[in-house]
């Protein structure tokens, strides 16, 4: 692992830790209109850390998360996730890598709309390898936890923005996933809902022993995190 | 898999408008098709009930029985050459019912292997006895085994058996080659002096050095039976006119999924970003697709048929309506096809379908 960082102030994670990024860069375009979105992120994230991504519009925090949960192909730098390297995997490998091994909470349009609280857990049993009656125990499990027990056999519409993101958040732990990605988890409740939410979910990721990046615009969440990753014009910071 | 099933059970409402359209589709090509089967089989069964393999007429008759005739010299003629095995004479006659309706009758006379294998009920008449077989198509219009028909002006004839498929355009009644003339020269005397003269004859052969053989021994014309019922004026040109109007149905079936799978799948862009990005493979996710539209289509198949063979049973009488199994399989495999390419309109669309826009919001 090579370890030539102009701004890092802490030690290059190693790939033993849940998520262990080095010198990640994504350049949008070509020539004279090319975008610098990430330039050489390197950053680690340990199992049962909670890290909160904050940055001003347009700083790279969407373009970093993509990377990282192997939706959109660096140009430069790797991406170690539990021993494995994503950058070095095909479309289908990252395919069934995200089924298994990542969790997502979306800022919208998170819970397929026909399917009841309960179903949208239980669906990654058929998209995960894991086995199906694991994760409907899981899966009811979670419900609980996450206060939806009552409203497990409710569709998507029935639900209030707040109980839809806990049963997304439900959904992204239901395989048992080393890493949780969450994109604004928050942007669309209000603050008291969207605290408890953020709340739910550090407590979540903490307890399973996870390793979670969670991307906001809001200051105030970042109280629930363990710490802060900042960025700016593409350039990473930590504190 | 389960997906789709789950989501065809939810939006009832927006599949049923699917189903909805095929199944008006699937009737419309029912009902053509039974139309167009009823027009062509109708007509030809005169050259397809009996056991030819070559008809022989006169020249110049342009394969019509109508302007055919062959003396007995000529018939002499033809079996020198191979054995004639029948023999066929057609006219067009008006006729009533027992209750007093009136048919317009086409009467054959047939002799030998020209004669219907087909008869069902019944027997076929002796020569000169004042009796008929009729096209099962006939019971349709109350007539049926024992009934008498009046030709106008002329004899009376019992109805002595029924043969199947066996129509030449009107209703249809067979007889023996003596009582067609007798009958016929009743209403035309002028036809008095041709007793002997038939329209066209019979050979079971259908082989090419033979047929070339008469054409060159005289003023003869021969034909296959497929031969014969192409020349028949209306019914290939009905048959095909109606199998465009069909291919048409389904084209535009066609296009009505493939444009409902592709708005909906326009619509769920962002429901299936998110699937991908939580780990479903696009094979997965268009397999769902392809399996709603193949359950769409059969269902949309099931209410057509049903749809269309209800009113198949109160159609009038005199609409020839034919329901066959052929048709509605052909029909079937049609709709099912057509499911298919209208489900693979969003085959691309779902493969390009970026995971990442999952993320980053309602952008
Ligand atoms: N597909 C793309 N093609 C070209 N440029 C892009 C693309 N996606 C993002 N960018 C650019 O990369 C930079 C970082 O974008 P990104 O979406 O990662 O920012 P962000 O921090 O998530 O912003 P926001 O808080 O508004 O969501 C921006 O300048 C953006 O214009
Ligand atoms: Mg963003």
């Amino acid at each position: 692992m090579t370890t030539t960082l102009e701004t890092n102030h802490t030690p290059p994670p190693t790939t033993g830790t849940a998520l262990a990024v080095s010198d990640l860069t994504k350049i949008y375009g070509e020539g004279r209109t090319a975008v610098t979105a990430v330039d050489g992120a390197t950053f680690g994230v340990e199992g049962n850390e909670f890290v909160g991504l904050l940055g001003p519009s347009g700083s790279g925090k969407t373009t970093l998360l993509s990377m990282v949960g192997g939706l959109l192909t660096p140009t430069e730098g790797t991406i170690h996730i539990g021993g494995t390297d994503l950058t070095t995997l095909s479309k289908r490998e990252q395919t069934r890598f995200r089924a298994n091994n990542i969790g997502f909470v979306f800022q919208s349009f998170n819970l397929v709309p026909f399917l009841t609280a309960r179903e949208n857990l239980t669906v990654m049993a058929s998209i995960s390898d894991a086995p199906r009656k694991q994760i409907e125990a899981r899966a009811d499990q979670l419900l609980e936890e996450l206060g939806l027990g009552e409203r497990r056999n409710n569709l998507p519409e029935q639900l209030s923005g707040g109980e839809r993101q806990r049963v997304a958040i439900g959904r992204a732990l239901v395989t048992d996933p080393a890493l949780i990605l969450v994109d604004e988890p928050t942007a669309s409740l209000d603050t008291e809902l969207g605290t408890a939410v953020v709340k739910l979910l550090a407590r979540e990721v903490k307890k399973r022993g996870k390793a979670g990046i969670m991307v906001t615009h809001d200051l105030r969440m970042v109280e629930f995190t363990d710490r802060t990753l900042r960025i700016v014009d593409g350039a990473l910071s930590q504190e | 898999m389960t997906l789709a099933f789950a989501e065809l059970r939810r939006t009832r409402g927006r599949f049923a408008a699917i189903v909805g359209a095929v199944a008006f589709i699937v009737f419309l090509a029912l009902i053509l098709s039974a139309l167009g089967d009823g027009l062509y089989l109708g007509q030809t069964g005169i050259y397809r009930a009996g056991d030819t393999g070559t008809y022989v007429y006169s020249e110049d008759s342009g394969l019509g029985l109508a302007r055919s005739g062959l003396d007995s010299e000529a018939v002499d003629q033809i079996s020198r050459i191979a054995p004639v095995e029948g023999a066929l004479g057609t006219s067009t006659l008006a006729a009533t019912t027992p209750d007093g309706s009136e048919l317009q009758l086409s009467m054959i006379g047939a002799s030998g292997i020209a004669r219907p294998n087909t008869i069902v009920e019944g027997r076929w008449p002796a020569d000169g006895e004042s009796a008929v077989v009729i096209d099962s198509q006939l019971r349709r219009r109350g007539v049926d085994l024992g009934s008498v028909i009046t030709i106008v002006d002329g004899p009376s004839l019992e109805v002595v058996g029924l043969a199947n498929d066996a129509g030449y355009g009107f209703d249809t009644v067979w007889t023996s080659l003596d009582t067609w003339h007798d009958t016929r020269v009743v209403v035309r005397p002028e036809l008095a002096g041709l007793e002997g003269v038939v329209q066209a004859v019979a050979l079971r052969t259908s082989s090419e050095p033979i047929r070339t053989a008469i054409d060159q021994a005289g003023p003869y014309q021969t034909a296959s039976v497929s031969e014969a019922i192409a020349a028949l004026p209306a019914a290939e040109q009905q048959r095909s006119t109606i199998d465009a109007i069909v291919n048409t149905t389904f084209l535009v079936a066609a296009i009505v999924i493939g444009l409902f799978f592709a708005l909906i799948t326009l619509e769920k862009r962002n429901q299936f970003a998110v699937l991908k990005a939580i780990g479903m493979g696009s094979r997965r996710l268009f397999g769902g697709v392809l399996a709603q539209a193949l359950i769409a289509s059969a269902a949309g198949f099931a209410v057509g048929f049903v749809a269309a063979r209800g009113v198949g049973l109160v159609l009038p009488a005199d609409v020839p309506a034919l329901f066959l199994t052929e048709s509605a399989l052909s029909v079937f495999a049609t709709t099912i096809v057509t499911g298919l390419l209208g489900a693979l309109f969003s085959f691309r669309r779902i493969l390009k379908i970026d995971p990442a826009t999952a993320l980053g919001g309602a952008t």
